[in-house]
């Protein structure tokens, strides 16, 4: 499989009739988030993000389009810087997740033995303990936290369903014609696993992926509205945090809590569009005959 | 009945699981730099300005009676010991309040609500999934879809803040915070009751309408494909009623790889939950939890979680062993 | 178009169906399944209905008991049981018509027992469904067993899941349902296609003694020749969703009308002599895109002009004889299949 080759799959996928409405709108809304993420930093004023840059608990008004939190930040400065952070901390766990998730997976599912029977227990064990349980004890004793450090922290426990599911196709793939003959070709254990099993997988890492993300993101907010994420930057759920401990939502400051949690609802909504598109394209039998 | 052998299995496993996470919870502080006590009398000094003794000389005091000087193979026994025993240290915050006693005052709130809540949403989801996917439900419920959708995408507490924006705050019709009313005692009385519910319903709904559009979902996958066998064909040529059809042959068919992701999801639901008793204040383990995290208070931590774990892990076991009862040819599968 | 039995038969039809279209809407437009079949049966008579798959035979099993799924539609047509339209029926009524009347058993019956309910439940909640009055347990229960042991089935079976049986046992089971209030017509679809030859034959024999038992009409959907010789009077062939030839199962087997009837016949491999194995070149057409006049006419070696023009309608050629080919009724015979060579022109 060359670059050209991959290359070639990309963009046969993009044309194909499967590429059905949740998939364009979820790009579309993930296009957006990230254009605000990345782009939006450089258009507002860092300097209104730090405390005391206006005065507090302001509505907003033409001069703060979001308000003002009870520290004087500008409400719309700190929710667009803190929603790439976010996103990374996604996007590392969603990695990771997947990074360990295709290693093992292919590995358990292809070679099977000892090494699958491990993998299985482990999986299926770490995935009946309580996420918040884990998440919060290895927080909680961390002093400094960054976002990559939560960023690995949270895809600790988001390994599990991506190695499930890759395990699974892999499984059902090496029984199919295709492994066989290529088995039978003379071709190395290793090529087949290249060349046959993992093109094939592209469409389950990809919805796994997207699973993947929507996991730690979610469970970053969580922990971020605890209290344990990040202890420098802000994000969204630091936001909530905060918001939360000057009780902004029984005062009625509704401008605080709102942004972010609207757009952690577009994030969220995008990612679940993305990953029902992927899923159809994965599944072609999943169809909307309801 | 239940063949012994998958009894066994399944009982050894949860015994291990325990077990596992009895030792994680044990070895983790004792894995990571400083000394809690230590650092917890530090924070704690720092934060109220005085300066009375020297924090080194109370942390050694406290290890000594703690036994946390000894070795760690006798930490660890003494460890099960007194796990076994219920007792899971005192509290570092609130000392020397027995973390036993804090859990066990705080469990019936989080039964309560998140048990009942969870059930709720979780059948609920699962009927309304059921009749999503089923072609010859009644139109008017596909309008439902995309709302419940919509909402589900939103975390618990996230919703939890809008619930009590607009039903607390704004319109000022139910309690946004706490379990019960801190200006009244609680007694056997029909005042507490009505004051008790009141308190619940919306803590309740975050977490019913968090987790009804994720039921409903999983549940219309089910039965999609499970309105395509053959058997339902068979059941309409037999000229049965269509309800009759849609429980006994649909929903109870597809039901059980629903029951199956109800294991994977527990995990997720417990820990939305806490987060919803943090935003109300609702004092059950959730905000015990948060509490303690905020004051580094460690043997709570332990002892919460310790506790979530198990009982994550008995009601699984439960669970694995329900399910046979519900699916007749898992009594016969080897695995 | 010449109705099916024109002439006035003793005993009144207790199946008669006139003209049933059943088409599938696709991205591409109509596949006509069943375009226009006609056909009736008298009590205690069994017809065989055979054809290739896609022949639309399954689509007029389902359609029958208008058990007809979208994409499919049932677009025109009647079905009359003992002279009602199950077509044109409420909901209820036909509800109350299935099972009781007109009886399925249905293609693959190992997937049509409901796994999660013992065999017992799956017959009683049919019963109970046409016969809501209370019935003591005891009752059901011997009732239950003496369907069973009439479809060749031990009591014992009553009391197990679906997944306990074999196939064969599976097969009988959903006979004893689909029999179980004595229903004056069963339609059977290829009720042992994915069942072992002795089973095969041990079903067919079950069905068959049950059917006389009850004196009731079947239907047998399938597509072994075979079969059909041995259990049916009276045979259908079906060739792109339209009946092709009718008429008494030894008749049509030794003296086919229907240039497709006499190829398939063909292709059967014989016992008594070796030779090679004859097929019938090229394929079915896509129900979509049917050629213009007679589907067949393209794998026909009869075929001339007007074949290529003109539909041909069925035609009673002798009494309850019918064929749709424009060799009729010219000729009174299929005459020797000729060469390969020659394609265009009349035949002489």
């Amino acid at each position: 499989m060359s670059i050209h080759g991959v290359l070639r799959e990309i963009s046969r996928v993009a044309h194909s009739p499967r590429m059905t409405r949740p998939l364009i709108a979820g790009s579309v809304l993930m296009l957006c988030v990230l254009m605000l993420s990345l782009i939006g930093p450089h258009l507002v004023n860092q300097q209104l993000a730090l405390v005391g840059a206006r005065a507090p608990d302001l509505a907003p008004s033409s001069a703060n389009w979001f308000g003002t939190d009870s520290l004087g930040r500008s409400v719309l400065a700190f929710v667009v810087d803190g929603t790439w952070p976010t996103l990374q901390i996604g996007l590392i766990a969603g990695g990771v997740g997947i990074g360990i998730g295709l290693l093992l997976g292919l590995l358990a599912g292809y070679f099977r033995g000892v090494f699958d029977a491990t993998v299985r227990v482990l999986a299926d064990s770490l995935l009946t303990i309580p996420q918040i349980a884990i998440l919060v004890i290895i927080a909680a004793n961390v002093q400094q936290m960054t976002v990559n450090l939560l960023g690995l922290v949270v895809a600790i426990l988001a390994w599990m369903v991506p190695t499930r599911t890759i395990r699974a196709q892999v499984l059902s793939m090496r029984e199919r014609g295709y492994v066989e003959v290529a088995r039978a070709n003379g071709q190395r254990e290793i090529e087949v696993l290249f060349r046959e099993v993992l093109p094939n997988l592209i469409p389950y890492i990809a919805a796994s992926f997207v699973g993947a993300v929507s996991a730690g993101i979610l469970a970053a907010i969580g922990l971020e509205a605890l209290g344990l994420g990040l202890s420098s930057a802000p994000t969204l759920g630091t936001a909530i945090y905060w918001a939360e401990k000057y009780s902004a939502v029984l005062g009625g400051e509704w401008w605080w809590w709102t942004p972010p949690i609207v757009i952690i609802a577009v994030i969220f909504l995008s990612l679940f569009l993305l990953s029902a598109g992927l899923d159809r394209l994965a599944n072609p039998r999943i169809g909307s005959r309801a | 009945m239940l063949p012994l052998s998958y009894l066994i299995k399944r009982t050894s496993q949860l015994v291990l699981v325990i077990f596992i996470a009895v030792t994680v919870n044990f070895m983790l502080p004792r894995f990571l730099p400083g000394n809690p006590v230590e650092i917890s009398l530090q924070q704690k000094i720092a934060i109220s300005g005085t300066y009375t003794v020297n924090p080194a000389i109370i942390a050694k005091q406290y290890m000594g009676e703690f036994g946390l000087n000894k070795p760690v193979l006798v930490q660890y026994y003494t460890y099960w010991k007194s796990i076994l025993h219920g007792n899971f240290g005192v509290s570092l915050a609130n000392y020397p309040t027995p973390v036993a006693s804090m859990i066990k005052a705080a469990l019936p709130w989080t039964l309560g609500l998140l048990l009942v809540s969870a059930i709720i949403a979780f059948l609920l989801g699962s009927l309304l999934g059921g009749l999503l996917g089923w072609p010859r439900a009644p139109r008017a419920l596909r309008l439902l879809a995309p709302g419940l959708m919509g909402v589900s995408v939103i975390p618990y507490y996230l919703l939890a803040i809008i619930l009590i924006f607009v039903f607390s705050t704004h319109w000022q019709l139910l309690p946004g915070s706490q379990g019960y009313d801190p200006t009244q005692m609680l007694g056997f009385n029909w005042a507490s009751v009505v004051d008790i519910l009141r308190h619940s319903i919306l803590p309740g709904l975050s977490i019913v309408l968090g987790g009804v559009g994720f039921w409903a979902l999983s549940m219309r996958g089910m039965m999609i494909s499970v309105q395509g066998e053959d058997y339902i064909t068979f059941a309409d040529a037999k000229g049965l009623h269509p309800r009759r059809i849609f429980f006994w042959y649909g929903m109870r068919n597809a039901l059980l790889p629903q029951v199956t992701q109800l294991a994977v999801a527990l995990g997720v639901v417990v820990s939305g939950a806490v987060l919803v008793e943090v935003i109300f204040n609702y004092p059950g383990l959730g905000y015990l939890l948060f509490n303690a995290v905020e004051g580094k208070d460690y043997f709570v931590i332990q002892g919460i979680v310790l506790m979530l774990i198990v009982s994550i892990a008995v009601a699984l076991y439960i669970v694995d062993l329900i399910y046979p009862l519900l699916d007749p040819r898992i009594s016969y599968r080897r695995k | 178009m010449i109705p099916a039995n024109p002439t006035v038969e003793r005993a009144p039809d207790v199946l008669r169906v006139e003209d049933l279209k059943v088409y599938y809407e696709t991205s591409k437009g109509h596949a006509k399944a069943v375009d226009g079949v006609s056909f009736s049966l008298r009590p205690g008579e069994r017809l065989g209905l055979i054809g290739e798959s896609g022949s639309g035979k399954t689509t007029i099993a389902m359609a029958l008991m208008r058990l007809t799924h979208p994409p499919g539609r049932i677009v025109g047509g009647r079905v009359l049981l003992d002279g009602r339209d199950l077509l044109a029926m409420r909901e209820r009524e036909l509800r109350r018509a299935r099972l009781k009347e007109i009886a399925l058993v249905p293609q693959g019956a190992m997937n049509s027992l409901n796994p999660v309910m013992r065999i017992s439940d799956q017959i009683i909640d049919g019963v109970m469904a046409h016969e809501p009055d209370r019935h003591p347990r005891m009752e059901l229960e011997r009732r239950v067993a003496r369907l069973l042991e009439r479809v060749g089935l031990e009591s014992s079976v009553a009391g197990r899941y679906p997944h306990e049986l074999s196939g064969g046992m599976k097969q009988r089971a959903v006979l004893a349902i689909a029999t179980s209030l004595d229903p004056k017509v069963i339609i059977a679809d290829e009720p042992t296609s994915a069942l072992d030859v002795v089973v095969q034959r041990q079903v067919m024999l079950t069905l068959g003694r049950v059917q006389e038992g009850l004196g009731a009409a079947v239907v047998l959907v399938g597509h072994d020749m075979g079969l059909m010789a041995q259990f049916a009077d009276l045979v259908g062939v079906m060739y792109a969703g339209k009946l092709v030839e009718v008429g008494p199962v030894e008749q049509l087997l030794t003296e086919p009308r229907h240039p497709y009837t006499r190829l398939l016949i063909d292709s059967l491999p014989a016992l008594d002599e070796k030779r090679e194995l004859r097929g019938i070149p090229g394929l079915p057409p896509t129900l979509v895109d049917m050629p213009a006049g007679c589907a067949f006419n393209p794998r026909c070696p009869y075929q001339h002009l007007r074949c290529r023009t003109e539909t041909p309608e069925l035609w009673e050629v002798d009494p309850h004889r019918q064929v749709a080919c424009h060799l009729y009724p010219e000729h009174s015979a299929l005459p020797a299949i000729p060469d390969k060579q020659i394609r265009e022109g009349a035949i002489p």
